[in-house]
């Protein structure tokens, strides 16, 4: 099995909704059980101070089933309760049962698959948002270091779009952290986790980190807009604490969401902020809520960005948005704009949609789907 | 328009001050050596004298640098942009058993400022076993981390070391305790780039702690002169010395002078003496980018001044050698580098200043003037110095509280300096501590200031029994000076946690 060791622990953490800082992993442990007898397990993850221990066993060549049973009788007796097995292989819906019955978790060690949903099979991008309409469009031009924006009005799909992508880093064992400006982070999460594509999980597992700053930021922002003398002292405090979360818990990707409250509309200021999140090693992405411009909250801070990536509103009956790219610095993309709605799935393609007008007696006012 | 005519009033006020600055000191001559005087009067009256050319000397260097840095200072800013940066800086970081959570913090402000532009090192000097902590993060951060074991040569030792080796054009300065701005770079190695006589750019040291209780702005009473008046000025004339940190120098400029001088306390003054008696240009450059933290307790606050007190001291030989006795520099020039040279022996004239009145409670009359002489020359001289000195702090944004906690501060550590002065005398080897260490001091230790308070307290009510007008006067200067010494009490606390240091960004889970 050629897994290097930490993915191989995050993998497991990640199915049994643990944080993996805190386990260390055994390979072929030997214990007596309450029986007297001794068994063998393939892998022992154990916890470095208070939990329970999770057994794990390698799938072999011989029938599921017995394979299954005789696993699940050597964790009993030696009261172990978590149980996993790991698989190289899509399981059946025989097997899934069978393991629902047990108790027992699948834990897929493959390397992360690219995408297999599509037909067409190759993927010419890299996947850095695992929705492969986006990826093959950008995918590319995205780089390490630099800080790239996500623009659009509320309710389009801005921190949608950043759930992606700090899922799919985590995927490939990417931390991530979203940093929330102005929304609870209880509702931040509640929302987050209804998604099916597997946020809650990963967050549990924390390879997601969700932050907010405390009001003593606010506090300091009120200072400089009544004295901009300060104003440099602000940015050095915020980009000052954020980098030293990302440093000190190793995340590849942070999200910023908005990064408005963060700025005070001053070119400079921005020009300032924005370079300093760029930080060497990291994909920033920060979403802007748009007013002056049709990109911007200020009219400015696009131009301090590597990319920008704008989310509009499509057609008001089947929800559809728009997505397209203004700008991306360095390496190619593809301009054209992409449809997409979002679902439980969080973005989906929407091309199958037909986009035509409203049938008669509809309402006048249609709401958009509510995403968040 | 406006403009034009405050600078004019203020070029009157400057000719018509430094005239009655020359006033004021004959008078006290004059007066001094009254008929009728014993030897005890006139010993302290020639002490009085003496404290009154001193502080003459501090206000005529103060007048010239307010006065250049009011008409000439402005610095462009518009040339910072376009100038290629990359791999032309080296930020050296030097440090000594320092606060490993401060180390974390600060060392991330630092690198958001080298962003594609510097490559940092850290050099460690530590000894008390916080460099592996050190180590552990350099290493992840793909930092080179420099650990001496000898110490040799201390800050400037260490910074030699690496400066040989190195091969960056431009070299920043960075103590561990400043955090700067992601832009300090960015602002400041342009004007390097522009003007190749210049040796090296300072940039403010911002004390931004100030909510961490009355010490703190004290503190920053104290560095407001400095960094707002006197630095301007000094730049304006090329004078301006580093201060040791928030720098960056040119390195063929350090190399020219054999690099940081290794044999004074204050390698930055040292080195800039060194350099500007080279003929090398030097530029303050006063804009907000870099921002550290005012001591917060009284022993802190006291060793930074006995350091920066001794270090300037032990120089004075030097600034008199390289720079009063050459000729390459103009009289004003000089008398701004006697004035800062000088400055630190402060404390033995604030003592003269605060005994005075209190002498004339055992009978020796200090400066006894008659009434006319008084009006003429005393009295203009103290309110004209006084109040341009409150004037000119107002002009530059100061609020009066900061100019209170300025004349404050020093007369409520005199005693630091007057300690400095023997231990530089008598070549004592104090350990050396920053400002960052220590706690409340014991009361006892404040029995000069206690002592004198009480003096002044009883010498009031003893000047305004006595019904004659010249001891009302005493007695109102006696008063005054109290009232810069009783701060005395609310500085000497716990500090309060600054907003600076909170942690502001928190984990949700």
């Amino acid at each position: 099995m050629n897994v290097i060791e930490s993915d191989f622990i995050q993998k497991v953490a990640i199915a049994f909704q643990v944080n993996p800082d805190l386990y260390e992993i055994k390979e072929g442990v030997e214990e007596e059980g309450i029986s007297g007898n001794r068994h063998k397990i393939d892998f022992l993850m154990i916890p470095k101070e208070k939990g329970s221990k999770i057994a794990l066993m390698r799938l072999g060549d011989r029938d599921f089933s017995s394979e299954v049973m005789v696993f699940n009788s050597k964790t009993e007796d030696l009261n172990i309760p978590f149980k996993g097995i790991l698989v190289e292989r899509d399981l059946d819906e025989r097997e899934r049962k069978l393991l629902e019955i047990y108790n027992i978790k699948a834990v897929d060690i493959r390397k992360q698959a690219s995408y297999s949903t599509d037909g067409s099979g190759s993927l010419q991008g890299n996947p850095i948002f695992g929705v492969e309409a986006i990826d093959n469009r950008i995918g590319n031009s995205i780089k390490k270091g630099n800080l790239y924006m996500v623009a659009g009005k509320t309710g389009v799909g801005k921190t949608t779009t950043c759930l992606h992508f700090l899922v799919n880093g985590a995927k490939k064992g990417e931390k991530g952290a979203i940093i929330l400006t102005d929304t609870r982070p209880t509702e931040f999460i509640s929302n987050s986790s209804s998604f099916s594509f597997g946020f809650e999980a990963y967050y549990k597992a924390r390879m997601i980190e969700i932050l907010e700053f405390s009001d003593q930021i606010r506090e300091m922002k009120y200072e400089i807009l009544s004295n901009r003398k300060e104003e440099k002292k602000f940015i050095t405090k915020i980009t000052t604490e954020i980098r030293k979360f990302v440093v000190g818990n190793n995340i590849s990707r942070l999200v910023i969401d908005p990064i408005t409250p963060a700025l005070v509309g001053e070119d400079d200021f921005i020009n300032i902020m924005m370079n300093a999140l760029a930080i060497p090693g990291v994909i920033t992405l920060v979403t802007s809520n748009v007013r002056a411009t049709d990109v911007s909250f200020f009219g400015i801070e696009e131009y301090y960005c590597s990319g920008v990536i704008k989310l509009e509103f499509a057609d008001a009956t089947y929800g559809t948005r728009t997505m397209s790219t203004i700008k991306m610095r360095g390496g190619s993309y593809d301009p054209t704009p992409f449809n997409y709605r979002i679902t439980n799935d969080g973005i989906v393609p929407a091309e199958e949609i037909p986009v035509s007008p409203s049938p008669t007696g509809s309402p006048i006012l249609k709401p958009f789907r509510d995403v968040m | 328009m406006k403009k034009q005519i405050g600078l004019f009033l203020f070029t009157v006020l400057y000719i018509v001050d430094i005239g009655f600055i020359g006033v004021g000191i004959v008078a006290s001559i004059l007066a001094s050596y009254r008929p009728g005087a014993t030897v005890v009067d006139d010993f302290f009256s020639t002490l009085f004298w003496t404290a009154n050319i001193f502080f003459g000397i501090q206000s005529i260097a103060y007048i010239l640098n307010f006065r250049r840095s009011k008409s000439f200072y402005p610095v462009s800013k518009e040339n910072s942009l376009n100038v290629t940066l990359r791999d032309k800086v080296a930020v050296l970081v030097p440090m000594y058993n320092e606060d490993p959570e401060m180390v974390r913090t600060n060392l991330m402000a630092i690198l958001n400022a080298s962003n594609e532009i510097g490559k940092v090192y850290v050099l460690d000097d530590s000894t008390d076993g916080s460099g592996e902590q050190t180590k552990q993060l350099c290493d992840k951060l793909n930092i080179p981390y420099i650990h001496r074991t000898n110490r040799h040569g201390y800050k400037a030792g260490a910074l030699n070391d690496v400066l040989k080796q190195i091969p960056e054009e431009y070299v920043a300065v960075m103590d561990i305790d400043q955090m700067p701005s992601p832009n300090f770079l960015k602002e400041t190695i342009p004007l390097l780039d522009r003007d190749p006589s210049l040796a090296l750019v300072q940039v403010p040291q911002y004390y931004s702690n100030l909510d961490s209780g009355v010490l703190a702005n004290v503190a920053n009473g104290q560095q407001f002169i400095f960094y707002e008046i006197l630095t301007e000025g000094k730049s304006v004339v090329g004078n301006m010395f580093s201060c040791g940190t928030n720098v960056v120098y040119r390195k063929k400029a350090l190399e020219s002078v054999g690099y940081f001088d290794e044999g004074n306390l204050v390698e930055d003054i040292a080195t800039s003496v060194n350099m500007i008696s080279k003929g090398w240009k030097t530029l303050y450059y006063n804009d907000k980018l870099v921002f550290g933290r005012a001591p917060v307790t009284m022993e802190g606050y006291v060793n930074q001044q006995y350091r920066w007190a001794s270090g300037s001291l032990a120089l004075i030989p030097r600034i008199f050698k390289g720079i009063i006795f050459s000729k390459d520099f103009s009289i004003a020039a000089k008398i701004d580098w006697v004035a800062s040279g000088v400055w630190y022996l402060y404390g033995w004239f604030y003592m003269i200043f605060l005994i005075s009145p209190i002498l004339a409670v055992i009978g020796v009359r200090v400066l006894s003037v008659n009434l006319i002489t008084y009006l003429v020359a005393w009295a203009p001289y103290t309110i004209l110095n006084l109040g341009t000195f409150i004037v000119t702090h107002l002009d530059k944004k100061a609020s009066l509280k900061t100019v209170y906690y300025n004349m404050a501060a020093n007369v409520v550590i005199f005693p630091v300096s007057i300690m400095a002065t023997l231990g530089v005398l008598l070549k004592k080897r104090k350990p050396f501590n920053t400002a960052r260490t220590g706690g409340k001091l014991p009361w006892y230790r404040f029995w000069p200031q206690l002592t004198i308070m009480s003096g002044l307290v009883i010498a009031i009510f003893f000047l305004l029994r006595s019904g004659n007008w010249y001891d009302y006067i005493t007695a109102f200067w006696a008063a005054f000076q109290l009232t810069l010494i009783v701060p005395v009490f609310w500085l000497n606390r716990s500090p309060k946690p600054s907003i600076i240091d909170a942690q502001t960004l928190t984990v949700v889970r």
